[in-house]
């Protein structure tokens, strides 16, 4: 059996199979997307395999059928450049009959029969087939084989089983030229989407009607160009209105504005179908039977193609073709490419709307970025305020600048759970007077501290409301409550961005509430150590007051006893005594009241000693007793003057009087002096003692402030401890009058205890840069180095137990530090201690907290 | 018979003023009232009138003073002063020191400021008669002891008169 015999049988035997194996290839292919050449590569290939031929050709007709491109083609084994040719003999003999060639010999003669050159390059063919390439009733192009050494190399089955191959191939080539045009739109108007979508980007406010519109013009062109209709139209249809909307329409080139028509006719049976409706003929006739009008602007079609819009399996418009010339224009490929566009501009349209959606999507993400990051930079500054009038006007002013708000109240939540007190409040700009809410059953308040969410609702007609609570944790601390004069004026957003808001400010006023607590106790601590000190002072205070109250009660006893005496003996001496003598006498009372010299007991002593000499020499009685009357009257100077009167035979009974006249003088003078230590003695308690839990910063006269202190301790001072003053006139400085008292009690109480009550305890106040300098300084004990970094640690104590709190210095330093001040301590054992305070001058409340 | 001389000590003068008004008011003819500021010139007084033969009849101290306290000038005082009355007059006191009075310098009475005039005049009344009884009381057993000299004195001569007599007669 010959070679060509046994091909000839395996061809046979495996006919079936082969066929199989190609259309198996070609599906592959397409399923791979390969374009022409691919798909030729593979069929030929195939075809060169399977038959008994040195040349295989495959040419491809162009759309105007003027030029045949062979995009395979083999001789001998050798693949040949892919050419171009033109429609000449056999295959233009072939692609005009549609029918296949087959010549086993014979050749020269045929060819020229058929005006076929004898051969296009190399050898002759001995056999030739030439097999077209139909679709529907189109000739899209021709495969040859040709045997170049044998005549009656190819056989019917060969030319059969090559004639399905080649249709096969056909449609592959067909398809793949669709897949390629549709690509070629789809990339067209991808291109000009995406061209579109950046021109959007930059001009947001033209946005999607422009761009959809776009979309419509560009795809209709396009039909209108690739298609053999002088009309072409795009309707959506509006599901809700029942209608049509016409985006783009143009018969004869001339385009047409926009009109909507009722759902009727063909393209309500093609959207009700979804399946395109193609009407070559009697289109009149049909028309009348879909109830389609006549026309609706122009001329009446001959041919007309229906393709859905179909969006999800809905159709959502029909894009037509009408031909207003021909009948069967329409092929049914060019129902499948009008609906391969159809798709791509819904795939087009579906983009764009979900440009738009992810442009409004995303400019909705950035609104909410931009809220949450705005919020987030308030409720940064919101936190940043511990102090809770300042906290809460920031929460206002906030709200004010976000929301519509007309009236804004901020409430907060009493102990008791049952009443609101309004923290801040004002509608119209103008602030709302204090108040109080009830809260009721069922009311919103209620409302909102029951479900710890937001309520809003409409208080009126034409007024909404919106309740907020603030919340830390589970715990209410207040409702934020706002209105507007309009219906429904609160949604989400306001909502969401209140509840931010009010979650900041409710983390605010916990803080600024922990805040005063904590200040409330540190004031509380503060107070009650100085309570403390002030109960340790009590036995000192109550002998510097009953010390000036012992000498008034008995000075005004005497005083008393004195007037009963001269009472009685006023009389009787003036009638003892003549004119000159009694003005002697009243000259000499005189004396004590004008008293300015004050003589030290150990003066008056020893000038009653000489005088007593004198009065003896002049021989006066009891010159003792006398002269201690003249001393006490101040009168011992003037001694001579007063002789008649010391040498009166009544000189005793003068003098006793004058004594009783001037113990009333001296007495009076004792209790004006008394009640003067016991004023200021009371002025210092009461300065020391006072409870200011206010905090207001107040100025501060140091010098004042340490007087005040050091005659609270001015009994335990006077045992032995030299007070060395050394005040500098100090620049304004503000502060708590109170608790730099408890300072300075702290550091001289110390100051005494560590001199043991004898030593010397210097006071400086001075200034060093803008700062004011208080120094107090001992000739104590002096404090270890190791003890002298615990000293300003609470509870830390180094006196016997019962003595101090432990609490004096890391109050002390407290106060300083609520002062923006500095206390620094030297000290070196056996030689004494010095605590420096500095105090910042023209320190404002407003840089303290 | 020479005043006798009451002492007043405080480092208030207010008090020492009204001390010396009220006392010069009702022990004035029979004593010199004197005072001093601190427990230092208290002791110079006593010492004063001790150099002149005379002992300070009563003091009246605070308690609480700069370098010198009421319990240390009491002290102080009764070992150069013994018989003098001491009298404290005070705001303020702890038992300690009351106590060192007590024990060490005798302590007559302890008074309590503000005081009443005529609680302190009444004791002073009676720290006065005290110091003058006991004065007295001294002088009359000096007398009794002289007394007693003298008698011993003359019952020794008479003895030896006794004794010479007897041998006469052996």
């Amino acid at each position: 059996m010959s070679d060509t015999a046994i091909k000839r049988v395996q061809r046979q035997s495996f006919q079936r199979e082969a066929e199989l194996a190609i259309i198996n290839d070609v599906q592959t292919a397409l399923v791979a997307r390969l374009q022409l050449h691919d798909i030729c590569d593979i069929v030929g290939e195939k075809i060169k395999l399977i038959f008994d031929a040195q040349v295989v050709m495959i040419a491809v007709l162009d759309e105007k059928g003027e030029q045949l491109y062979m995009p395979y083609a083999v001789e001998r084994d050798e693949r040949l450049p892919p050419t171009s040719i033109g429609v000449f003999g056999f295959r233009k003999h072939v692609i005009e009959t549609k029918q296949a060639l087959l010549f086993n010999e014979n050749i020269a003669q045929a060819s020229i029969d058929y005006g076929n050159p004898v051969a296009i390059r190399g050898d002759m063919a001995r056999s030739a087939a030439f097999i077209p390439m139909i679709i529907g009733d189109r000739v899209t192009g021709v495969v040859t084989l040709q045997h170049l050494d044998l005549e009656f190399a190819f056989s019917n089955a060969d030319v059969t089983l090559l004639k399905t191959v080649t249709n096969t191939l056909a449609v592959a080539l067909e398809n793949a030229r669709l897949f390629d045009e549709t690509q070629r739109l789809l990339k067209l108007s991808q291109d000009r989407t995406n061209n579109l979508l950046m021109l959007n980007q930059m001009q947001t406010a033209l946005a999607n009607r422009q761009r959809e519109q776009n979309i419509y013009d560009i795809v209709g062109e396009q039909i209108h160009a690739t298609f053999d209709a002088q009309s072409v139209d795009i309707a959506l249809y509006d599901r809700a209105r029942d209608c049509f909307d016409f985006t783009f329409s143009i018969e004869r080139n001339v385009r047409y504005p926009h009109i909507s028509i009722a759902n009727v006719g063909f393209r309500k049976h093609v959207v009700e179908t979804g399946r395109p409706l193609l009407i070559n003929e009697n289109v009149e006739e049909l028309g009348q039977h879909y109830g389609n009008p006549l026309v609706i602007y122009g001329e009446i079609s001959q041919a007309v193609l229906f393709v859905p819009l179909m969006v999800r399996e809905q159709a959502v418009g029909v894009i037509s073709l009408q031909n207003l010339d021909r009948e069967n224009v329409f092929t049914t490929s060019d129902v499948t490419l009008l609906s391969t566009l159809a798709n791509s501009l819904t795939g087009a349209l579906d983009n764009a709307r979900l440009f738009d959606e992810t442009q409004s999507l995303l400019k909705l993400t950035q609104d909410r970025a931009n809220d949450l990051e705005m919020i987030g930079s308030i409720g940064r500054q919101l936190t940043a305020h511990l102090e809770q009038g300042a906290l809460i006007s920031a929460l206002s002013q906030h709200v004010h600048t976000l929301l519509d708000v007309q009236s804004f109240r901020l409430y907060r939540l009493a102990e008791n759970q049952q009443t609101l007190d309004l923290a801040l409040g004002w509608e119209d700009g103008k602030p709302l007077p204090p108040m109080h809410h009830q809260i009721e059953p069922g009311d919103p308040f209620e409302r909102c501290l029951n479900e710890q969410a937001e309520v809003i609702i409409q208080t009126g007609p034409e007024r909404s409301s919106m309740y907020t609570p603030l919340m830390t944790g589970s715990r209410a601390l207040g409702i934020l409550h706002i209105s507007c004069p309009s219906g429904a004026a609160y949604g989400e957003r306001d909502a969401a961005i209140l509840r931010s808001l009010c979650a900041y400010g409710a983390i605010a006023l916990a803080n600024s509430d922990a805040l005063a607590a904590l200040k409330q106790a540190q004031a509380t601590i503060i107070q009650q150590e100085k309570m403390a000190t002030l109960g340790q002072l009590v036995a000192n205070v109550a002998h510097e007051v009953n010390t000036p109250i012992g000498a008034i009660k008995s000075s005004g006893q005497s005083i008393v006893g004195a007037l009963e005496h001269t009472m009685v003996s006023l009389p009787r001496l003036f009638q003892l005594l003549d004119q000159s003598q009694q003005s002697l006498f009243m000259t000499l009372v005189q004396h004590a009241r004008s008293a300015v010299c004050l003589l030290s007991t150990r003066e008056e002593r020893s000038v009653t000693r000489t005088l007593t000499q004198t009065l003896e020499q002049h021989g006066v009685r009891n010159a003792r007793e006398k002269s201690a009357v003249l001393v006490q009257l101040y009168a011992h100077e003037h001694v001579q003057d007063y002789m008649p009167l010391l040498c009166h035979p009544a000189s005793d009974f003068i003098i006793s009087t004058a004594a009783a006249m001037s113990a009333i003088i001296r007495s009076a003078d004792n209790i004006n002096t008394a009640v003067e230590r016991v004023a200021k003695i009371i002025f210092a308690l009461k300065s020391y003692s006072r409870v200011d839990t206010s905090g207001t910063f107040c100025p501060i006269d140091l010098a004042e402030s340490i007087e005040t202190v050091l005659t609270i301790y001015h009994n335990q001072i006077k045992h032995g401890v030299d007070v060395v003053r050394r005040y500098q006139a100090q620049d304004e400085l503000l502060g708590l009058p109170d608790e730099l008292n408890q300072v300075w009690t702290n550091l001289i109480h110390n100051a005494l205890q560590a001199m043991q009550g004898s030593g010397t305890l210097t006071i400086q106040i001075g200034r060093r840069g803008q700062h004011a300098v208080v120094a107090v300084s001992d000739t104590g004990c002096g404090i270890p180095p190791e003890l002298r970094e615990r000293i300003f640690e609470a509870f830390f104590i180094t006196k016997p137990p019962g003595e101090g709190s432990g609490l004096g210095l890391d109050i002390v330093k407290k106060i300083i530090a609520k002062h923006n001040g500095e206390i620094s301590v030297s000290s070196e054992v056996g030689v004494g201690t010095t605590f420096t305070v500095a105090l910042p001058l023209a320190a404002s409340p407003e840089t303290i907290c | 018979m020479s005043k006798g001389v009451i002492l007043c000590v405080d480092d208030d003068s207010t008090v020492l003023n009204a001390l010396r008004v009220l006392l010069s008011k009702i022990f004035g003819s029979d004593n010199v009232i004197e005072i001093a500021e601190c427990g230092e010139e208290a002791l110079e007084i006593v010492e004063e009138y001790a150099a002149e033969g005379t002992t300070v009849s009563v003091i009246v101290s605070d308690y609480i003073m700069p370098n010198m306290r009421g319990d240390a000038l009491l002290v102080a005082l009764h070992e150069r002063s013994p018989n003098t009355i001491k009298i404290m007059l005070t705001g303020q006191s702890d038992l300690e020191g009351v106590k060192k009075a007590i024990n060490f310098a005798n302590l007559y009475r302890f008074l309590e400021k503000p005081f009443n005039n005529a609680d302190l005049v009444l004791t002073l009344r009676s720290a006065l008669h005290a110091f003058h009884q006991e004065y007295q009381l001294r002088d009359e057993i000096r007398a009794l002891q002289q007394q007693l000299a003298d008698n011993a004195a003359a019952l020794q001569a008479k003895e030896a008169e006794l004794a010479e007599l007897r041998t006469r007669c052996a």
